[in-house]
């Protein structure tokens, strides 16, 4: 029996270990929340609500500072419904290829390609931006500077491609096949079954894949930087540079005094960030179920 | 007429799908024609040199691949093991499944939430400085979601069948995990700490405000001292340095190696388990 009790202590490290490490998981989850939510709070009573609300973001001026982050909010949403407006039709179009007219064979090779894609460094494709996406764009529309929110968008859009395709057509080839010969069966073709049939059945992983792109693009930092010009002004077309809420706190974080009113400002900034994140995820969550239960 | 219609959207999907794969194609051998013949043996194991106008990449690769390996140090053993936990000994009660889901919606957060989270903590709670340790712990807390996911993912996977035979045979629960669970979903938990190695070779963000600098070309081991970094050193490259022309070369350069490394994890990771989240 000696056997037995060594084992048994064995178990008793192995399920004490991992206890361990989950509740230390956890308590990251309390602690990254809290410590957002600290420098966050103290900036809202620091700084009159109102006072984000404005179009003017000065943080070191003279005769006082102004703090209106809108300029960042509108060039985060900018960029990224640009990128999904590029990437949504595209990624459909790669889905349902990928999806009903790809072997097997051919896929698991090329499938290899999207998670490479989905891999690229952020900083690499903002090299990329900055080093021949801007001057292309300056080309085409005859622009000084090619560092332009519509940059920014183009790199995001390739950059949430993988997700939304990935999503998309995982949807596709749960649906029963069933269903698809059945269609044909009807004289639908390949195309039509596809879109006009199928495409039912993954409107719920349609929909999330367009949440989940849409939280990757205005989470995205290092990429957006090197494209947009960065210049906190509220675009009015996506051919003026302008600059992301990711976009700031990378830029001015690094140069902030700890605990001063500017640091508690980029801190709410992070902390926005965090609460779309949080919602994105949530919302996505609600729809996930549904696909299960309508696919299986 | 309908058939020719649909041709045509065939057509143009395969020219959407396919985009992708020639663009990963492009950007190898773009960045490769960029870098100009910059790119050679010496050019890793050299120094940046007049003011980063010439010389290699190596204090900067170094930074990178030491950091990856202080990554995996902390985040591997408590990513794995609480990805067991929730896998195998977690009671199905409202906390858990709350933990689970807010562990599943951290891998959402955008990277430079977790470098303010680290500089918040690690960097000035936990008085680390700004440090090669702050940054592996921030990388750490960002990849946690990751493993811990891909691990539970992968144990969940691992057929109840074996495992309720090799109970009938007398094996306690560290016996079972040993000989059938981890033997069945190793690939899987190896494929995400491939994806791990990955995402703390290629994130710039939350080390840029823990630790990162752009010019320290004496290597060392200690972790409590700052360093530099791959990305990052792209990142200064392309975009703070005056003479953007001559240094664009090296940035491309770097920019290659930096691509192979990430490459080659995330295809180890994909080599693995063909079933992984693809878009992580």
């Amino acid at each position: 029996m000696r056997n037995y009790s060594t084992n048994s202590s064995a178990e008793r490290i192995f399920r004490l270990a991992s206890t361990a490490a989950a509740v230390l998981a956890s308590l990251g989850v309390v602690l990254i929340v809290s410590f957002m939510c600290v420098p966050a709070f103290k900036a809202l009573s620091q700084v009159p609500f109102a006072a984000f609300l404005s179009t003017k973001w000065n943080p070191k001026g003279y005769s006082g500072s102004t703090w209106g982050i809108l300029p960042f909010i509108a060039g985060s949403l900018w960029t990224t419904v640009i990128a999904l407006i590029i990437s949504v039709p595209l990624s459909f179009l790669a889905a349902v290829f990928s999806s009903q007219f790809m072997t097997e064979s051919i896929r698991s090779a090329t499938d290899l390609f999207f998670s490479v894609l989905a891999g690229i460094p952020s900083v690499i494709m903002g090299f990329l931006a900055l080093t021949t996406i801007a001057p292309l764009i300056a080309k085409v529309f005859h622009l000084s500077s090619g560092l332009t929110i519509l940059n920014g968008g183009i790199t995001l859009a390739i950059m949430v491609l993988p997700t939304m395709v990935s999503v998309l057509s995982d949807a596709f080839q749960k649906i029963p096949v069933i269903y698809k010969e059945g269609a044909l069966a009807l004289g639908a073709s390949k195309w039509q079954a596809a879109v006009e049939v199928l495409f039912q059945f993954v409107k719920p992983a349609f929909i999330s894949s367009v949440l989940l792109s849409f939280g990757r693009a205005i989470g995205e930092t290092m990429a957006v930087i090197m494209a947009v010009g960065n210049v906190a002004m509220i675009p009015k077309t996506p051919l003026q540079p302008g600059e992301t809420m990711t976009g700031v706190l990378a830029i001015e974080m690094p140069e902030t005094i700890a605990g001063s009113v500017h640091y508690n400002v980029l801190f709410l900034i992070g902390f926005l960030l965090l609460l779309i994140a949080l919602l994105v995820n949530y919302l996505s969550g609600l729809i996930t179920p549904k696909v299960r239960v309508k696919t299986q | 007429m309908r058939k020719a219609f649909d041709s045509i959207w065939v057509l143009l999907s395969a020219i959407a799908y396919f985009s992708a794969v020639v663009f990963v194609i492009w950007v190898a051998i773009h960045l490769y024609a960029l870098s100009r013949g910059k790119l050679s043996l010496a050019f890793l194991f050299t120094n940046p040199s007049s003011g980063m106008t010439a010389g290699g990449v190596f204090a900067p690769l170094f930074g990178s691949i030491y950091l990856a390996l202080w990554v995996l140090i902390i985040s591997a053993p408590i990513g794995v093991l609480a990805g067991v936990y929730f896998a195998e000994f977690a009671p199905d009660n409202t906390l858990t499944r709350l933990l689970r889901s807010s562990i599943r919606t951290l891998s959402g957060v955008p990277a430079i939430v977790y470098g303010l989270f680290g500089l918040a903590f690690f960097v000035r709670f936990m008085n680390l400085g700004l440090s090669l340790l702050a940054s592996a712990l921030t990388l750490s807390v960002m990849n946690l979601p990751v493993i811990i996911t891909t691990t539970e993912e992968a144990l969940r996977l691992v057929p109840n069948a074996q495992k309720e035979a090799a109970i009938a045979l007398g094996a306690n629960s560290w016996e079972v995990w040993r000989d059938v669970s981890f033997k069945y979903a190793s690939s899987g938990i190896v494929s995400g700490l491939f994806l791990a190695l990955s995402r703390a070779l290629g994130e710039t963000a939350p080390i840029l405000l823990t630790g990162v600098v752009f010019y320290q070309p004496t290597v060392t081991l200690d972790p409590t001292k700052t360093f530099m970094a791959l990305p990052y050193h792209i990142f200064i490259l392309s975009t703070q340095h005056s003479k953007f022309t001559e240094v664009l070369p090296i940035a491309a350069a770097s920019g290659f190696v930096l691509l192979l490394m990430v490459l080659f994890a995330r295809i180890l990771a994909y080599m693995y388990n063909r079933r992984i989240q693809r878009w992580l």
